[in-house]
């Protein structure tokens, strides 16, 4: 069951209440979200944080696509393919040169 | 190696009202962000001037998916107006914006043809960045 205590420290220094939440991780994938989150120069759960509200905003934006698409009639496949070729020639720009 | 490049994006002002206007050309690039599972960045001063602009009114479906970046680097911002004063263009806004997409090392969409291309010419490899036009 999941532990929860608000801190009031996180709200004032972030400006944004938080809540403590416990969870567990599977033995073997624990020390790897360490490690990442070492590379990241993040703690565990500023590491975790960032992972899960990315998941959460995306899911968030899909809904909020899909409803806009249900409003304004879909987006058409020339109209995405016109829009993968300009992000693509973007990325391509800040690629990093290739070893 | 399969995985995708996949650089951040930050909005900028006029993508945003593009958003508002239901602009089907940044809605189609929004949507492809989203399916790459991009992580999408609107400065807080960005939403500040939208909110000037527009008399409140926001594009909330495009929002929802969009992380507000509060970090206000005066230093960095300053700096980069003195190169877009140069240019003879003294914009905060377009520091503001500049400044975060180098930091996430991001892809800007706007579309105003402004400093930021400038800023782009003027220096692409220390401040990278790419810029998106709509």
């Amino acid at each position: 069951m999941a532990c929860t205590r608000r801190s009031p420290w996180a709200a004032i220094l972030f400006g944004v209440p938080s809540k403590r939440v416990t969870i567990t991780l599977p033995e073997d994938l624990a020390p790897r979200v360490q490690e990442l989150a070492d590379d990241a120069r993040l703690a565990l759960a500023s590491y975790v944080t960032r992972i899960v509200e990315h998941h959460v905003l995306n899911q968030e934006g899909l809904t909020a696509m899909e409803y806009w698409e249900s409003r304004h009639s879909p987006l058409t496949k020339p109209e995405m393919a016109g829009a993968d070729e300009a992000i693509e020639a973007a990325r391509a720009r800040l690629r990093p040169p290739q070893q | 190696m399969t995985g995708k490049f996949r650089p951040p994006v930050v909005y900028a002002v006029g993508a945003l009202q593009a958003a508002l206007a239901n602009d089907r050309k940044f809605m189609a690039l929004h949507k492809c962000f989203l399916l790459d599972e991009c992580r999408l960045i609107v400065p807080s001063a960005v939403r500040a001037e939208l909110r000037t602009r527009l008399g409140g009114k926001e594009p909330t479906a495009v929002l929802k998916a969009c992380k507000t970046d509060w970090n206000d680097d005066s230093g960095v911002i300053n700096e980069y107006m003195i190169d877009f004063a140069l240019n003879g263009k003294a914009n905060r806004l377009d520091a503001v914006v500049a400044a975060t997409a180098v930091a996430y090392r991001a892809i800007v969409v706007t579309t105003e043809v402004n400093a930021l291309e400038l800023m782009w010419a003027v220096d692409d490899v220390d401040r990278p960045m790419s810029i998106i036009t709509i």
